[in-house]
């Protein structure tokens, strides 16, 4: 069990003349033993990036190593790894305990223990009544913890599984991915996991790796990339509701920086406790302001701190309320109570944590 | 999407390895070796053939094969305008009227199948009715039985029917071979569609007819153009109700080569040459197609 | 009669009852949710409806008329398939202006591209007009989907799981633009999901379904606050509303619940004291929501229970905390910004005003007190 690193990797499918780049330059460690997560929208290259990893496809360019071993050429069948597809890809001419004893067996393992692996698996992803069952006669959610089973009764070094959970109501996401944490912490080995949920990243991962469109946006831990994101895709795809972006310019009133939104109805003092590099803070400089929907405080009692501003949209949702509203030329979401009776185009002032903004570069979209 | 490049790199790749997978080298040498045995194997026959087309007479039949030898292009030149040439026999002019029979009959059978089999294959598809899988064996079964067992009852009927040696007569029995496949693969494609895309037709106001029309069959396109190719050369390729249940009018052109073997020679340049241009169609007709061939035979396998 | 009624509605597949003698009222402009798990024969009562699929039994009636035996292009319906159903052969614009080619009288070309600009408009798709099914991505697909849904205006919209497989943001702003437009449709629409929040967001009435049967039906504000039963309330919220068993005891001079361990014991409230009692010597659940619960690191008066973290998932605003009371693990959803690590010691103390008490088998007793101000 060692470490397994992505060193410049390169992954182009060539089509009609065109290059289309799944991966681009990857460069990442995944420490032994880790559960890594790679998040991102459809088609960011994830799902290449875990193929490459087991051996499914070629790379174009770069390498990737086990440890201090270069395992560009290795077929998929000697890196001793165990993967779980999105799409279930089990055997449809066998029963279900054949498929996910299928590997057991064709390396010869003691029977006794394919038995009782066979037994705590089914028991822990609760299929053990589908066993005498063909793939075709359970439904996609049911096929899909098969596919999982036979993912997790293996014992390899790496554990690869590719959005394991998205056919699956909620009930039975939550139950598995407990599971599955717990699997983790039990057996120690590396998991790499692939994800666009970014609540089941959040809630798995030791770090997650966000990607979109082939690159590498940032690789941390959790709260790390919620607290700290270093660029807009980030910040905007980690947490939900997704953060509000506003753009606007740098002013400054008294030697302090304050933030001025494009149609200068939001003036926000940007606070010497926020984590920014003061010297990208020059005057006029256009920047994009994000606030995260929790940082929007609604404040019913009109204080002068207060901002105005019109509901457009409120929903009441159990235990809190989403509400979207509009302040001038622009429209922020914000988390209220669950009580509240809005109605779109009420008036409702709000407050903003100051504390907790973040500002981006408009260009680059980088953090400052 | 990732999904769709990925099947795009599996298309590309597909020769040889399961998609984009890693392989040993020296697996890679056993597999060309392979290919390249296969192909000695099923191409030799054809290029022999074609060496023969080119050769007088005298050549062919020399005791040791020549492998050099001048080319001519007399026995084509033979066939198609029967001049005679010097030192050749008279040839049979008849091979452009057994071409021209092929064309017909095919062409005709194969039309006539897809007129009728298509609605066959839909409604074996997408409708509930009796004996509905006990119609479609039937029509399977038409495939198991060997010509030459029933070439003579429907040899008997015909004449009764004077449907002997006629067009008409050659396009019917032909369906024989023409229609179980129609029927048979069309079903398969027109089963291979999401039956919630022709749901949604029917939600939107469109009749079954019209959901026929307009979205059943635009989607099975390529599986009907690999149908039809495929039909056409089984039934280009079909000798023996030529042979039985046509005469010199309605030969098609396989029957017709043998018309170079008489009792006193055999005109091993022209049959050869014929034979060449038998084949030409059904060649020309696969390549230009090829690429619908392809995607025809795999559609359904990759889900959108 | 309502404008859309189902009557004792059932539907078979072979052996398997998909829909177990199902009445469902839509008036007309309401929107009704159809919420329940996977499986629980949503989509067969919208194929139903639609004309799509038979009716092994029972009656379905469109304005009046009874529409069992027509054929779906005489129904006056439009739908949203989960899967999409694109037609693959067709670009963007053709998918959406499809159904508009059957109307009668016809619209002119004009007519046509002016409306599937709207809608394409309305869904942020305009850009992808000319494209194939095949060249979008999923959220897109599920986007012209939807636009072809809307684009008709028909007696009613049929919608199955359209916003599911978009990714969380995407939902969110979806659900918004939903809740935006559903004024604007005067036709009824009925809605299928798994998803309590969409039914929360958009519903006038929710109609809970669990194999194939009705469990309940009302307001959004019913189920939350009164929800039938154990399985109702577990599918509003998340986490999961909290059950722990126990039983009532008269203690000193006041009723309190207690578990089956002690461990967690609150004393009933007076609005619920008398159904409560009733109930002294049988087991009950009590229902406990995650925010309705106070979390300390110190007890901050008596009544608290202890307990210990042995999870906590921390997802920036929102921190739920996995708290082990004896042998009842409660989640917490803990407002402040305090953070308690795994394995740490902490006090919690339930709001009994908000408890709801279920019996043995799962049905509704009592619900703590109602917050008159709706929720």
């Amino acid at each position: 069990m060692t470490d397994i690193r992505y060193d410049g990797v390169q992954k182009d499918y060539f089509h009609k003349k065109k290059v289309l780049s799944a991966v681009r330059d990857l460069n990442l460690t995944c420490h032994q033993g880790e559960y890594l997560v790679f998040l991102g929208p459809s088609g960011c290259g994830k799902t290449t990036t875990l193929r490459l990893t087991a051996g499914l496809e070629d790379l174009t360019g770069g390498d990737i190593y086990f440890g201090q071993t270069r395992i560009n050429h290795l077929p998929p069948a000697d890196r001793n790894v165990a993967m779980a597809f999105e799409n279930y890809a089990l055997y449809p001419p066998l029963n279900i305990r054949d498929n996910i004893t299928y590997s057991l067996k064709a390396r010869k393992q003691n029977k006794k223990e394919i038995e009782d692996r066979l037994n705590k698996i089914t028991k822990i992803l609760e299929i053990e009544d589908l066993l005498h069952k063909k793939p075709k006669q359970i439904s996609g959610g049911f096929q899909q913890l098969v596919s999982l089973a036979r993912c997790m009764i293996k014992d390899a070094d790496v554990y690869l599984m590719d959005e394991p959970l998205s056919h699956l109501d909620a009930e039975q996401r939550l139950r598995v991915r407990k599971e599955l944490k717990a699997f983790h912490n039990k057996t120690g080995k590396t998991l790499i996991y692939v994800t666009h949920d970014q609540i089941e990243a959040l809630t798995l991962a030791d770090r997650i790796a966000v990607m979109n469109e082939g690159n590498l946006m940032q690789v941390a831990a959790p709260d790390v990339l919620y607290n700290q994101p270093q660029n807009m895709f980030v910040a905007g795809f980690i947490g939900e509701p997704p953060m509000n972006f506003i753009p606007g310019w740098i002013h400054y009133q008294n030697s302090s920086p304050y933030f001025v939104s494009a149609a200068r109805e939001l003036k926000i003092p940007v606070l010497p406790e926020v984590r920014i590099n003061k010297d990208g803070l020059g005057p006029e400089r256009s920047v994009v302001l994000g606030i995260r929907p929790e940082s929007i405080v609604i404040d019913p009692m009109l204080n002068g701190a207060s901002f105005k501003s019109n509901v457009v949209v409120y929903e009441s949702l159990g235990e809190s309320g989403i509400v979207e509203i509009s302040c001038g030329s622009h429209n922020l979401v914000a988390i209220t109570e669950a009580e509240l009776q809005l109605k779109p185009g009420d008036a409702l002032p709000f407050r903003i944590d100051t504390k907790k903004i973040i500002v981006f570069d408009p260009e680059t979209e980088n953090r400052i | 999407m990732g999904k769709s490049r990925q099947k795009r790199g599996q298309e590309l790749t597909m020769y040889g390895k399961i998609s984009g997978e890693t392989r040993k080298k020296s697996q890679t040498v056993f597999v060309y070796a392979g290919i390249v045995l296969f192909l000695v194997f099923a191409l030799f026959p054809i290029i022999w053939i074609l060496l023969m087309s080119l050769k007088t007479d005298k050549d062919i039949i020399s005791s040791v094969p020549k492998i050099f030898f001048s080319p001519t292009l007399d026995n084509y030149k033979t066939l198609i305008f029967g001049i005679k040439s010097a030192g050749s026999e008279i040839s049979r002019p008849d091979f452009i009227l057994y071409f021209k029979n092929s064309l017909i009959i095919t062409t005709g059978a194969v039309l006539t199948s897809l007129a009728v089999g298509i609605p066959a294959a839909y409604a074996l598809a997408r409708f509930k009715f009796k004996l509905k899988e006990d119609i479609a064996f039937t029509f399977l079964s038409f495939r198991f039985a060997p010509e030459i067992a029933v070439i003579i009852p429907i040899f008997t009927i015909y004449k009764m029917l004077f449907l002997y040696n006629t067009y008409i007569g050659m396009i019917l029995v032909y369906q024989l071979i023409t229609l179980p496949l129609i029927i048979w693969i069309m079903r398969g494609y027109f089963e291979d569609i999401p039956v919630e895309i022709e749901q949604a037709a029917r939600v939107d106001g469109y009749s079954w007819l019209k959901v026929f029309s307009k979205i059943a069959l635009p989607l099975v396109k390529p599986g009907l153009a690999s149908t039809a190719i495929l039909s056409f050369i089984f039934a280009w390729n079909n000798f023996i109700f030529g042979l039985v249940l046509g005469a010199k009018e309605t030969f098609p052109a396989t029957v017709g080569t043998l018309g170079f073997i008489s009792y006193e020679s055999v005109l091993w340049g022209q049959m050869a040459a014929a034979s060449m241009i038998t084949i030409l169609p059904e060649i020309i007709i696969a390549f230009f197609i090829q690429k619908y061939l392809v995607s025809g035979l795999s559609m359904g396998a990759i889900r959108g | 009669m309502a404008f859309i009624s189902l009557v004792d509605v059932t539907k078979r597949y072979g052996a398997t009852t998909a829909v177990d003698c199902v009445s469902l009222d839509c008036d007309r402009g309401e929107f009704l949710v159809i919420l329940g798990p996977a499986g629980a024969g949503k989509t067969s009562i919208l194929k139903m409806i639609a004309g799509i699929e038979d009716i092994t039994s029972g009656e379905i009636f469109i304005d009046s008329t009874k529409i069992n035996h027509l054929a779906p292009h005489a129904i006056d319906a439009s739908m949203a398939f989960e899967t999409y159903a694109l037609y693959p052969h067709m670009t963007v614009f053709e998918n959406l202006s499809f159904p508009l080619k059957t109307i009668r009288p016809k619209w002119s070309s004009v007519e046509i591209e002016r409306r599937a600009n709207e809608i394409a408009e309305l869904l942020g798709i305009r850009n992808l007009l000319d494209r194939y099914p095949s060249e979008l991505s999923g959220g897109q697909k599920q986007r012209v989907s939807l636009g072809r849904c809307l684009i008709k205006d028909p007696k009613v919209y049929l919608m199955d799981e359209p916003i599911s497989h978009l990714d969380a943001k995407l939902r969110h702003e979806m659900r918004r633009q939903l809740k935006r437009i559903k004024d604007r449709l005067s036709a009824s629409v009925i809605y299928v999901t798994h998803d309590y929040m969409e039914s929360l967001s958009l519903a006038d009435r929710i109609a809970v379904l669990n194999k194939g049967k009705i469990v309940q039906i009302g307001t959004p504000a019913d189920l939350y606050q009164r929800p039938a039963n154990t399985f109702v309330a577990s599918l509003m919220g998340y986490p999961k509303i909290n059950l722990v068993e126990g039983s009532i005891e008269q203690r000193k001079n006041s009723l309190v619940f207690t578990s089956a361990d002690s461990t967690v014991v609150f004393s009933i409230p007076g609005s619920v004291k008398a159904t409560v009692e009733k109930q002294k010597n049988n087991t009950l659940f009590a229902g406990i929501r995650p925010n309705a619960v106070v979390i300390s690191q110190v007890p901050e008066s008596s009544g608290w229970n202890k307990g210990r973290v042995v999870l906590n998932e921390v997802l920036g605003y929102r921190n739920i905390h996995h708290v082990k009371i004896g042998g009842s693990v409660l989640n917490v959803i803990s407002k402040g910004k305090e953070i308690f690590d795994k394995n740490h010691e902490v006090y919690v103390r339930i709001k009994s005003d908000r408890v709801l008490f279920f019996d043995k088998a799962g049905n509704e007793i009592a619900a703590g007190g109602r917050n008159d101000d709706g929720y």
